[in-house]
């Protein structure tokens, strides 16, 4: 099949929320009366089909649901590998998914990171958020879908169903060569991100839970008479089989999971206690997050109400971190890890901004450091004593690497009070509006305890002479 | 007739290890005067407290103090190293003892063994040590967290001498100093300069 011509659609002539750029025309007629169709016309059976059994798909998957599998269709957007993805989907198939796409993730995009806060200037800085989300003035901001989405989609449809090695191979390859996704694209893929971690979860939930009842049957099974022990290993061969292939559909969610989580930085950004065990990720790529794509997707016009998510996942990161922080030495590397990631990350931005001249991206960081405090304090034990108790059995050598990265991410506030300090020097009249905006915010927020309390805990977990 | 024959075989296993430990920490000089005046205050008052400069490198001074702690002032990246090491060798002999009867064994038989039985032994024998190797090490690492305190405390002593002595070259910077009073009250040290400006 030659490929169709491309052109780009005006987004006010599109129904209300559908945004797309460069969408592909296929069909122009109407799909749904199968009638219209000969038995010859394979091509559009074929959109007929994959309209039918793709866009449930992705509506399970994106409202948090186990999609189903339709093993019979794994051929429909498998067999012509020489057209591009989104060229296989119907008219009627793209403009569902695009309405889907548009109102599942801006519904829930909505409903994440929205914070009471207590400071006076922040605390109207909140309304405008919450209200610039509920108003859809995302519309406004120009964020779009582009056929990187669909692509995406289709492609996480493949790999669901795909059967064998090589073919989840081939699909992981493609998967690798997508076009570079707007800001659009990327907030698409963070909440694609949650679904598909929170199926994950579901599935090896229940797979534990299945090998329990499994084992509990199979010992009951050994106590009862032979005849009925062979009908019940039987049973459980079958169900072994049926949770095997479940296992395998999680399995096949891998590579997509990794994908989004090393490509999008808003997902690395945000999910920065992500550890799920099987996950293959590419160590060297964790800690390098380059602001600098962002910026170029447009994520300033996003970056105030996405802040907020940070900060509450960041939060709930360290309370996570501190509680599930034991003797034992394999809790050490997934401390190291995310002191590790969260200091190069808060590093970086500090540095981005500074470089940009945007100040007002650090906000975020400014609730930060006042939750996190507020944190440490509610503990109980002492930062020190829960330090020490991680350390226990290192040598002093290597408690230092262990260390030094959560004093970083600690270190984070006297670096921006020194911004702070700087602007103030400068005269009123020659400060940039994010300046204004930055040391207003940090003024109101009267930091000042909050330094000297994560100054202390810094002394205490590394106590310097002098 | 039958005899009973004993066979006795011994060996003595031996483990080397070099134990160590360091600490690591940072200097923190707060700029009374230049830093390079700072540093030269620093490196007085260290070599009139027995340390001595390194060989390789004059920015180096260290000292053994009375604890066996190497400690290494380094001037240029402003840390201060503390370092506990210890040489072990700790040795055991194994002894294993086979019986066999000529009518039913022959010396070979036994002897092979006898030899089995003493490579298990010495197998055991070397994880024994090992494992007392790891223990002794856990308490070399832990007198050296448990000298913490004290060593923070000797080194805030001496960083006390080295603000003194800046804050009295910026006196003398400052004016003609008239009067200089010391004083220690209940560990609280107190300098008390009057300069005429």
């Amino acid at each position: 099949m030659s490929q169709t011509p491309k052109k780009s659609v005006d987004p006010s002539q599109q129904s209300a929320q559908a945004h797309v750029k460069n969408k592909p025309q296929t069909k122009k007629q109407s799909i749904l009366n199968v009638q219209e169709y000969s038995e010859q016309d394979q091509e559009n059976f074929t959109l007929l089909r994959s309209y039918l059994h793709f866009i449930p798909f992705m509506a399970k998957l994106l409202s948090g649901q186990k999609p189903e599998h339709h093993l019979e269709t794994v051929e429909i957007l498998t067999e012509s590998k020489s057209l591009r993805h989104s060229e296989l989907l119907s008219q009627e198939a793209l403009q569902a998914l695009q309405e889907m796409m548009v109102e599942v993730v801006f519904d829930q995009l909505k409903t994440i990171g929205v914070r009471k806060r207590r400071c006076a200037n922040v605390r109207h800085r909140t309304v405008q958020i919450s209200r610039m989300w509920k108003q859809n003035d995302w519309e406004k901001l120009s964020l779009e879908f582009t056929d990187h989405s669909i692509d995406l989609a289709i492609l996480i449809y493949q790999l669901y169903h795909a059967e064998t090695k090589q073919q989840q191979n081939s699909l992981i390859k493609e998967l690798k060569s997508l076009d570079t996704p707007s800001m659009g694209d990327l907030l698409f893929q963070f909440i694609l991100y949650q679904h598909l971690i929170h199926l994950k979860k579901q599935v090896l939930w229940r797979n534990s839970k299945r090998l329990e009842s499994q084992q509990t049957k199979t010992k009951q099974a050994k106590l009862n008479e032979a005849s009925k022990q062979a009908k019940q290993a039987k049973k459980v061969n079958k169900t072994n089989k049926a949770s095997s292939s479940r296992i395998q559909v999680n399995t096949d969610l891998n590579p997509i999971i990794s994908y989004l989580y090393q490509t999008n930085p808003l997902i690395s950004l945000v999910n920065i206690d992500s550890h799920l065990p099987d996950l293959e990720l590419d160590q060297s790529k964790q800690y390098n997050f380059d602001f600098k794509t962002l910026k170029a997707t447009g994520f300033r016009t996003i970056w105030p109400w996405f802040g907020q998510i940070i900060v509450n996942t960041w939060i709930k990161s360290e309370k996570h971190r501190w509680e599930s922080s034991s003797k034992q030495a394999h809790e050490y590397t997934q401390f190291y890890n995310i002191s590790q990631r969260q200091s190069a990350l808060i590093e970086q931005l500090i540095s981005f901004a500074e470089q940009e001249d945007r100040y007002d991206l650090l906000l975020p960081l400014i609730t930060y450091y006042q939750e996190l405090v507020q944190t440490i304090d509610q503990d109980t034990r002492s930062v020190k004593e829960k330090v020490n108790q991680l350390c226990l059995s290192l040598l002093m050598a290597n408690r230092a690497s262990i260390i030094s990265p959560y004093e970083c991410v600690l270190n984070g506030i006297n670096r921006l009070a020194k911004i702070a300090q700087e602007i103030n020097q400068s005269h009123p009249m020659d400060r940039e509006w994010s300046e204004i905006l930055f040391l207003s915010v940090f003024q109101a927020a009267e930091l000042e305890s909050t330094i000297n309390r994560i100054n202390q805990v810094i002394n205490d977990i590394s106590p310097k002479v002098g | 007739m039958s005899q009973i024959y004993h066979i006795q075989l011994k060996s003595s296993v031996s483990e080397h290890c070099d134990l160590s430990d360091e600490v690591v920490h940072k200097l923190n000089l707060t700029p009374i005067l230049e830093q390079e005046a700072m540093l030269n205050i620093l490196k007085s008052v260290l070599l009139a407290d027995d340390y001595t400069e390194s060989k390789s490198n004059p920015n180096q001074l260290t000292k053994v103090n009375e604890r066996d702690e190497q400690v290494t002032f380094d001037l240029e990246a402003l840390e201060i190293k503390v370092a506990v090491s210890e040489s072990q060798t700790l040795s055991t002999t194994i002894e294993v003892r086979q019986s066999y009867d000529t009518d039913f064994d022959t010396r070979s038989n036994a002897q092979a063994q006898a030899q089995q039985k003493l490579e298990a032994e010495k197998s055991l024998a070397q994880a024994k040590l090992k494992s007392e190797m790891s223990s002794k090490q856990q308490k070399l690492t832990q007198k050296l967290n448990d000298n913490l305190a004290l060593q923070q405390r000797e080194f805030n002593q001496l960083m006390q001498q080295v603000y003194a002595e800046s804050i009295k070259q910026k006196a003398g910077q400052m004016g003609e100093v008239m009067e200089v009073n010391e004083s220690t009250v209940d560990g609280q040290y107190e300098l008390v300069i009057k300069v005429e400006c």
